[in-house]
């Protein structure tokens, strides 16, 4: 019995090995095939309706590896190891990108432009050559999409509440906050509420109180131009120890959510979720459109601009958004056997309405109709309401921004509120002095420098020491570390970039 | 009248609370170490909004499966749980044949340049060519976007084979040696006699083999191409940054989103975590005799 029952199961781990082993079949194609490889937090399956609709409008069957965003880098790296490239995929890394087009392993697009990707053209203009890949040629093309400014979304309900009026310089400013974080706003009775919530893990939250005193904080590489025409560290911004006072008086009067410091994104989103805060400075795409109504714990009316409002303190907004012009979010194969097909494909899949359409909500009829195109209201049709079925069917996967211009299929689908708030952000943005070519020094010292920046700012605010003197000493052990060079090769690389316009 | 013996050890007061002491010093290091598990698997059971206002959680906040139902509902699930089954399964069985029949000549005091042999092997644990040169090789062997290739790369660990190695060494030569009078050979000896011998190694080894590929997903990542091949952990990674990324997209009406809209980020992450883990939770108890015996089988010399 025992012979038998041995001799059974090494008969199944033979079947199942001979099984495993079996190759799909692979049906000869006639319809050329692009392969693409794609970073995404999704699992497509690989034949669904969205790559057939594709196939059947341009011609060209593609065929899409798709790999996590953590994951994409070791897995571009491995196939460019192996030779073995998809004939378009993204390159995020600008070392990797410049050695690949300097050993030829990209193609140039320029010459194809015209005929395959006139959408792109219309669309990008003069800054096709924007891109550092893109000198002598066309071997990159940037995404625009997805670069929402920050709004500072203010609870309108609490605003009428505590009888107060929508912020606009500093003092109305603190006023509404003591009044959100000691006056009951929301009538429960109980002392459960701040006036606005930050987080270090962020700079994007702490961007309009900032920008009050004319400063773009970011956490990441926070420039400013000085008059003599020095680029340097926000931290040197004339007016920086005036922003910190200010919000060393925010947070020691409490109005502010003491645990800045700590907080990640994910708990600052829940606070504004669960009512418990005020106010929340990040991009309205998610205060107004996609967090609402389904996000929020408590009830909410059906328009969110009868719920929030949007503040812009001492006529500022947050910081300008530019793309990030040392990757590039798609680019050719050099050895791509149909060069034309893949320029034809990220035209219309990235740069058309009817494509960006198609690849972000689905085939028309099938997955999603529309209740009134022009207010960009549409539903969802059967089972594609949900999302899991929605992105089966291989909507949104392959497109999540919804395109590559800053108006794109995502954009035109926002409720209006959102909308509204984007495009006045954009016209009060601060500007930094944005530099397109990769520093060495930000290469070297950058996370260093980054790291003496957050522990500053976050030092300056809670110190019950001479801010002063504090101060001081974080400047000089930002100039010590490397900062005083990357001052220097900054503004020649600043100046050297703005001379040729 | 007899008295009645008192069979038991009678303690001081000093020796019951020492008794006491000890009990609750150890309970409350297993309840710091269990409760995490626990915290997991009932936030996974809890409504998403309610689980927000964050604290213990000892029981479920209002049941919710929403989380395991947007995980289990696509058939791809089913697809990365069938592939990582067969992987865990046939890999599992390959690397300990594999182990086994390395092993084995290596415990053999007549094995000429055996010690060198060793050492080259005790060599790779120390240093690696890299992900590259193995993605090379794994290449020119043609065994990219095939489910082999998510076994052999990593189909034998050095470390488990010198466990095998030093129990084979520890079992007497005198049972070989009657074998060999007795006129078996060595593929004989070797499966008649001193494997079933091995038996608690070889099941410690298979344990670690186990577990390492069941968590493996690297090989899937880097070797194949398509979704017909996908194991669990790489989808569930895909799920979970689903998750973080459903924070901030505006995708369409916000009235049709679905389950997804109503679950938050840390209640996937969760669910994930539960998911993953619980089929190692439940074959664990079983195995754990031979873990913790295989942690220092090899290092004892009988």
């Amino acid at each position: 019995m025992k012979t038998i029952m041995k001799t059974i199961v090494a008969l199944l781990l033979v079947a199942t090995f001979f099984l495993s082993s079996v190759p799909a079949s692979v049906a000869a194609e006639e319809t050329p095939v692009i392969k693409m490889l794609l970073w995404g937090d999704n699992n497509p399956p690989e034949e669904n309706d969205v790559l057939s609709e594709l196939e059947a409008r341009l011609g060209v069957k593609l065929k899409v590896i798709y790999v996590t965003s953590d994951d994409y880098s070791a897995k571009l790296n491995s196939l460019i190891a192996s030779n073995s490239l998809p004939d378009i995929f993204s390159v995020r890394d600008v070392k990797v990108l410049m050695e690949l087009r300097d050993a030829g392993m990209l193609y140039n697009m320029e010459s194809l432009l015209a005929e395959y990707g006139p959408d792109i053209l219309a669309e990008v203009g003069e800054n096709l050559y924007k891109p550092l890949v893109n000198k002598d040629g066309v071997y990159g093309l940037v995404s625009e999409a997805g670069l929402y400014p920050k709004s500072l979304a203010v609870r309108k309900d609490w605003l009428a509440n505590v009888g107060l009026e929508m912020p606009t310089d500093t003092e109305s400013l603190y006023e509404v906050l003591h009044a959100f974080t000691f006056k009951d706003p929301d009538g429960n009775g109980v002392n459960d509420t701040y006036g606005i919530v930050t987080t270090m893990a962020d700079a994007a939250t702490f961007q309009h109180l900032m920008s009050a005193f004319d400063i773009p904080i970011r956490f990441n590489n926070g420039t400013i131009l000085l008059e003599d025409g020095t680029v340097t560290t926000f931290l040197k911004h004339p007016r920086f120890l005036e922003a910190i006072n200010y919000l060393r008086r925010l947070y020691q009067d409490g109005v502010m959510d003491p645990d800045f410091a700590t907080l990640t994104l994910m708990q600052s989103f829940e606070k504004l979720w669960r009512g418990n805060v005020g106010m929340l400075d990040f991009q309205c795409v998610g205060t107004t459109n996609n967090w609402y109504p389904n996000r929020y714990t408590f009830e909410v009316p059906k328009n969110p601009s009868d719920l929030f409002g949007f503040a812009y303190i001492n006529g500022n907004g947050s910081v300008k958004l530019y793309p990030n012009y040392q990757t590039a979010d798609a680019v050719i194969n050099a050895n791509c056997a149909h060069p034309e097909l893949a320029v034809k494909l990220i035209n219309y899949m990235y740069y058309n309405a009817e494509g960006q359409e198609l690849t972000y909500m689905g085939v028309e009829g099938k997955q999603f109709e529309w209740v009134d195109k022009e207010l960009g209201k549409y539903k969802r049709l059967g089972i594609y309401t949900d999302d899991a079925a929605h992105r089966a069917a291989g909507a949104f996967v392959y497109n999540w921004a919804g395109g590559f211009t800053r108006e794109n299929a995502e954009t035109r689908v926002m409720n209006k509120t959102t909308q509204d708030g984007l495009n006045a952000e954009w016209a009060v943005a601060l500007d930094y002095p944005m530099i397109v070519q990769a520093l060495e020094t930000r290469l070297e010292y950058g996370a260093i420098l980054d790291d003496i920046v957050k522990e500053c700012f976050a030092q300056l605010i809670v110190t019950t020491g001479d801010v002063e003197a504090e101060y001081q000493e974080f400047i000089a052990r930002w100039d010590s570390e490397g900062g005083l060079e990357f001052e220097a090769e900054a503004s020649r690389a600043y100046a050297e970039e703005n001379q040729e316009k | 009248m007899r008295q009645k013996k008192n069979k038991k050890i009678r303690r001081s007061k000093g020796e019951r609370i020492g008794y006491f002491l000890i009990c609750l010093t150890l309970g409350l290091f297993a309840f710091t170490t269990v409760y995490p598990v626990w915290h997991v698997i009932m936030y996974s059971l809890s409504d998403s909004k309610r689980a927000m206002s964050g604290g213990f959680f000892f029981w479920p906040r209002g049941l919710d499966l929403k989380g395991y139902e947007l995980i289990f509902k696509t058939s791809q699930i089913w697809v990365a749980y069938k592939n990582s089954i067969l992987v865990t399964l046939l890999g599992t069985v390959f690397s300990v044949t594999l182990s086994a029949i390395t092993a084995y000549p290596l415990s053999r005091k007549r094995l000429r340049g055996r010690g060198f042999i060793s050492l080259a092997i005790f060599f790779t644990m120390l240093f690696s060519g890299g992900m590259i040169p193995l993605y090379l090789q794994v290449y020119r062997l043609g065994l990219i976007n095939t489910f082999w290739s998510m076994i052999l790369p990593t189909a034998m660990s050095a470390y488990n084979m010198f466990i095998l190695r030093n129990y084979m060494q520890s079992i007497p030569e005198s049972l070989e040696e009657s074998a060999r009078i007795d006129g078996a050979n060595d593929v004989i000896i070797l499966f008649r006699i001193y494997l079933p011998l091995c038996t608690p190694a070889l099941a410690a080894v298979a344990m670690f083999y186990g577990v390492g590929y069941w968590n493996n997903y690297m090989n899937c990542l880097l070797y194949t191409n398509t979704n017909e091949l996908q194991v669990l952990p790489l989808y569930l990674r895909g799920v979970l940054g689903g998750a973080a990324a459903n924070a901030l997209s505006a995708s369409g009406d916000t009235s049709s989103l679905g389950e997804a809209a109503a679950l938050t980020e840390e209640t996937l992450k969760m669910t994930v975590v539960a998911v993953s883990v619980v089929p190692i939770i439940i074959a664990y108890p079983y195995l754990q005799r031979y873990y913790t015996k295989g942690i220092t089988i090899g290092a004892v010399k009988g």
